[in-house]
């Protein structure tokens, strides 16, 4: 686990770093529509996502990284 | 009673590794400008929710209220309510059908800085025997051109867990939660998902209330009160894809991989498929999952003779659920209406269904595996301005 955490650390770091790199997009911002499209969104109705990821929650042994997290593209 | 399970290892190393990251997400620097980082939306929800199955019903309203301020800061407000009846087998067996109260309340701040999008949360639920503060902070950034977005979170949660008719019993749980999440864009219709979180609890987390069966004869047990370690630490990844399809539908498919110190390792898998109708006035969607769990090392339906730590609570146990589930929303509002932007409502119904493996129902003479079915009904109103 320790390993594993080393790597997560290595991971963070490696990606605070590379975001000052300059990396061209691929997906240009003007044909990013359907990403931003509602049926994209991870979570599209707050409410509703949170109340059933809390009935899951409390009825099974596993906890955290919902599908719901993610944080979305922030496409506009 | 939101009592969680925990585990217990000594991870003093790993608290300092989390604090590395926590300090890391502290140093990532402000993006680029001319991306497209942006706030929650202006929007007001409002829910009904109802559950019932296995003996036990769960309903109440939700509210939900966002305004943003000057493009740069989001306030949010949430309330919500769980009104509880409960005749589950544990009640049945070991005591008596009760009624409880759950409120929850909840503020949180966006700060919105160039590509950097700052929140700060704090929830606080109560009821008659279970008391929970949580404060989070998270940091999303945007880069390589608004393709990635990584967000990394922190909370901490403070428990005061109680025990009914019992005004001496006091105890308490220190809860701290750590994420990562990463969101990429793979092509124009594609967007690719990953998260992982690390849970940290101490302090008292089983029920004041549940007890164990202690014996060689199923018939004649001896019952003790739960004992659980005092810490438990989890480790949850998961990643999911969602794609475009462009006769106005998407599909969704996520998995998630758990494990945690108390030995119960889980999968589970689920998929999504979402589709506009009447020129996009109505959204319907379906989705199904599956989830798989190994039980806690000190699990046991029946103990033999007493352990150290032992537990009789079936979320513990070896078992799978499967679960079907359908939404429709009718936007009945999709233009400027003084402030109103858009209004819409929808219903979302999901079947349940748990398979119980070494979880017995001793209700019974001849004792079998445990199952049940619920239903879950959620009714919804929800306007943008």
């Amino acid at each position: 686990m320790i390993m594993g955490l080393r790597a997560l650390v290595f991971a963070i770091l490696a990606t605070t770093a590379l975001s000052a790199c300059h990396i061209e997009p691929w997906v240009k911002p003007y044909e990013r529509e359907t990403l931003a499209d509602p049926l994209m969104l991870p979570s599209r109705d707050p409410l509703l996502d949170k109340y059933r990821q809390h009935v899951y929650d409390t009825r099974e042994g596993a906890r955290g990284a919902g599908v719901s997290h993610g944080g979305g593209c922030g496409c506009n | 009673m939101t009592t969680r399970p925990k585990w217990n290892t000594e991870l003093s190393g790993s608290a300092l590794y989390f604090r590395v990251i926590a300090v890391a997400v502290l140093l990532l620097p402000v993006g680029q400008p001319g991306d497209a980082a942006i706030l929650p939306e202006d929007r007001a929800d409002v829910m009904y929710h109802n559950y019932d199955g296995g003996g036990l019903t769960v309903n109440g309203p939700a509210v939900l209220v966002r305004k943003g301020f000057a493009d740069t800061v989001s306030l949010s407000a949430t309330y919500y309510v769980d009104d509880i009846s409960s005749a589950t087998i544990d009640v049945e067996v070991q005591a008596s059908p009760y009624t409880e109260l759950r409120n929850e309340y909840g503020v949180g701040i966006d700060y919105l800085y160039e590509d950097t999008l700052l929140t700060g949360t704090y929830t606080r639920s109560v009821e008659k025997d279970y008391e929970a503060d949580t404060y989070g902070f998270s940091v999303a950034q945007e880069m390589f051109g608004g393709m990635t977005t990584v967000s990394m979170g922190y909370a901490r949660g403070y428990d005061d867990v109680f025990r009914a008719k019992d005004p001496t019993f006091a105890e308490s749980i220190d809860r701290d939660t750590y994420s990562l999440g990463v969101s990429q864009i793979l092509t124009k219709d594609f967007l690719l998902n990953a998260a992982y979180e690390f849970i940290s609890d101490e302090g008292f987390l089983n029920s004041p209330y549940r007890g164990v069966r202690i014996g060689t004869d199923p018939r004649t047990p001896v019952n003790h009160p739960e004992v659980y370690p005092e810490t438990r630490r989890s480790h949850a990844f998961s990643v999911s894809g969602v794609h475009y399809l462009r006769y106005g539908a998407s599909v969704k498919a996520g998995y998630r991989y758990f494990q945690d110190t108390w030995d119960i390792n889980a999968n589970d898998v689920s998929f999504g498929y979402s589709q506009y109708l009447m020129s996009k006035r109505v959204i319907v969607d379906g989705r199904l999952r599956y989830y798989t769990q190994t039980g806690a090392s000190f699990y046991s339906d029946l103990f033999a003779t007493p352990q150290r730590y032992m537990a009789r609570d079936k979320e513990l146990s070896t078992f799978s659920s499967y679960s079907a589930g359908a939404n429709v929303s009718y936007v009945f509002l999709d233009r400027e209406l003084g402030f109103l932007d858009k209004g819409m409502v929808g219903l979302s119904l999901e079947y349940l269904y748990f398979d119980y493996e070494d979880f017995l129902d001793i209700r019974k003479a001849d004792p079998k595996p445990y199952s049940f079915g619920a239903l879950v009904a959620e009714a919804y109103f929800s306007l943008w301005y």
